[in-house]
């Protein structure tokens, strides 16, 4: 067998990438995370505004009001949580299912026969097949299959 | 139309634009929240599985097309697994390139690998079907030609395949490549949207899809389904729900890691995209009637959600083009509600709620990868770059889908892998 030494995982990370792209994807990732961080300028100033305050740095709007946030909220809330409990209801049923299945026998392997009768070949000759190193198949659009060993 | 409709239109719309993806990203969060309470805090070490009884034998399929470059890392790689009986069976699907001299080289040097030469390129199923025939073992698990399986993954993915209803798992794709921008942001992507709803999907009991990337199947459960179809546009998510369907369950199991190469160009982007978009509008079409009549009634809502995130797309369009024409000085029907360009209340605590989500997954996922929290500092991007493409595509994918022709042969589309 082939030696395999590499580093694992196998990562490839700026092979080739010039200085210049990286710092351009880094600051317009961050321009988009300080345009994110402005629009959410009202919900930064309802959790922080009082300590903001406190530490004597200006006066904001700090009165969050829950009750309209939960109105446009609620029906959404609602399928929320009809689906958390059809999902947790759902993953008692599966996990018995799981633990249930490990008692199960194992299924019986597909004869080579079918498959062989699914080609078109008989069992010997896909047998035969089977133990060749390089083989050429010849596939036909009805699932026939005609396999030669390559003598090349 | 009566008088009552257009206001109903106009509260409708926009209740739905922000309620989909609002009440199902926190949906995703209890349900991976759950696999982890359930099972995955229970877990042994990603890098240590626990012993079984008895280590079933495993044929590895790799697909190969134009793959020359990838190979001989990925063929190396999965023969350096460490599990005690598996057989590797490169099918090479009539490569333009030298993928055939390089897997013949491999071949010789490579005593586990089989290689398999179709004489004319039929696409990824028929290299499937035709793997999974001269396969010598029933547990099959499929890697593409460039991914690179994790040393510990096999015996995960044996682990799994203990229960015996057990007829398809879906692995753990982790992307290696992060070059660029959209590389980094894929990192999240993985993590805070497929790999969370893959777990509420574990947890509920009914896979969306597998990823082509890495998936195991069993034989017997492949025959009743029907094995991999070749006129289907993405056979992986074809194949999970006709395994589901026949009966079998297919499983998540997150310590089944592979290492993968996404595009990092948008047009690359855009074309795996559309592909996938593609794949789930045929999988709408196609299991239509086992729904409706009955046949797989616990499939239903992971159908119904498909749908509706359909929907969504149509509806988010359109109220981005009437907020548009706002914008632009045009007042269309006040039927037809817009948003703002610029997010007010609702879009910032869709925004919230998403970065809520990322910090979720982000911590669920250190478990298989250290440092995800950096990957956090990119997500900021997510809500335009990759719900925009993602809503384009799936509204391009459906008119396609309609206009493809049922019959017709899916061939290979070989992705960008990104910068190296």
């Amino acid at each position: 067998m082939i030696g395999v030494s590499r580093l694992w995982p196998p990562l490839i990370m700026a092979a080739h990438t010039p200085r210049w792209v990286k710092a351009r994807d880094v600051v317009l990732t961050l321009i988009m995370w300080i345009l994110f961080a402005i629009m959410l300028q009202t919900e930064f100033e309802l959790f922080f505004g009082q300590y903001l305050k406190e530490m004597g740095l200006g006066t904001f709007h700090t009165e969050p009001n829950w009750p309209v946030f939960f109105e446009r909220l609620r029906p959404y809330l609602i399928i929320m949580a009809a689906l958390a409990g059809f999902i947790t209801i759902a993953s008692v049923r599966t996990l018995r299912r799981h633990r249930r299945s490990l008692l199960l026998p194992q299924p019986s392997p597909l004869p080579a026969a079918v498959q062989a009768r699914r080609a078109g070949m008989d069992e010997a000759a896909l047998l035969a097949a089977r133990e060749l190193g390089i083989t050429i198949v010849h596939a036909e659009a009805d699932c026939r299959r005609r396999i030669e060993a390559d003598v090349r | 139309m009566d008088g009552s409709a257009p206001s109903w239109l106009a509260i409708s719309i926009p209740f739905f634009c922000f309620g989909y993806p609002f009440v199902m990203a926190w949906y995703w969060m209890a349900g991976g929240i759950l696999f982890y309470m359930e099972r995955e805090r229970l877990m042994a070490p990603q890098d240590h599985p626990p012993p079984i009884d008895h280590w079933p034998p495993i044929s590895i399929l790799v697909p190969c097309y134009n793959e020359a470059d990838n190979a001989e890392e990925t063929l190396e790689t999965a023969a350096a697994a460490d599990y005690p009986e598996f057989e590797i069976i490169a099918i090479n699907d009539g490569s333009r390139d030298n993928t055939a001299e390089v897997l013949n080289r491999l071949a010789g040097q490579i005593p586990k690998l089989r290689v398999v030469h179709l004489a004319k390129n039929q696409g990824k199923a028929t290299a499937l079907n035709t793997g999974a025939l001269l396969a010598k073992h029933e547990l099959l698990v499929c890697i593409d030609g460039d991914a690179l399986l994790d040393p510990e993954a096999l015996r995960w993915i044996a682990r799994a395949f203990r229960h015996g209803d057990v007829g398809g798992l879906a692995g753990n794709p982790r992307i290696r490549n992060r070059t660029s921008m959209l590389g980094r942001l894929q990192v999240g992507e993985f993590s805070s949207i497929i790999g969370l709803i893959r777990r509420t999907q574990t947890v509920y009991g009914r896979l969306f899809t597998v990823s082509g990337v890495i998936c195991a199947f069993r034989k017997a459960a492949l025959e009743e389904a029907g094995w991999w179809s070749p006129r289907t546009i993405t056979d992986d998510i074809d194949v999970t729900w006709r395994v589901q369907v026949a009966g079998w369950r297919v499983v998540y199991e997150p310590n089944a890691v592979v290492w993968i190469l996404m595009p990092e160009t948008l047009r690359g982007l855009w074309r795996q995209r559309l592909r996938w978009a593609e794949g789930g509008v045929q999988m709408m079409f196609a299991f239509f009637r086992p729904m409706i009549t009955g046949r797989a009634p616990s499939l239903l809502p992971t159908y119904i959600n498909y749908v509706l995130s359909l929907l969504w797309s149509y509806t988010m369009l359109l109220s981005l083009c009437v907020g548009l024409l706002w914008v632009v000085g045009f007042a269309p029907p006040s039927v037809l509600p817009g948003y703002q360009l610029i997010p007010e209340w609702w879009g910032l605590t869709l925004a919230i709620t998403y970065i809520a989500q990322a910090l979720v997954s982000d911590l669920l996922e250190r478990r298989y990868e250290r440092h995800m929290l950096r990957s956090l500092f990119w997500m900021i991007w997510y809500p335009m770059a990759f719900w925009l493409i993602g809503t384009a595509t799936t509204v391009a994918a459906f008119p396609r889908v309609l206009m493809r022709p049922r019959q017709e042969h899916t061939t290979w589309v070989s992705p960008d892998r990104g910068l190296r």
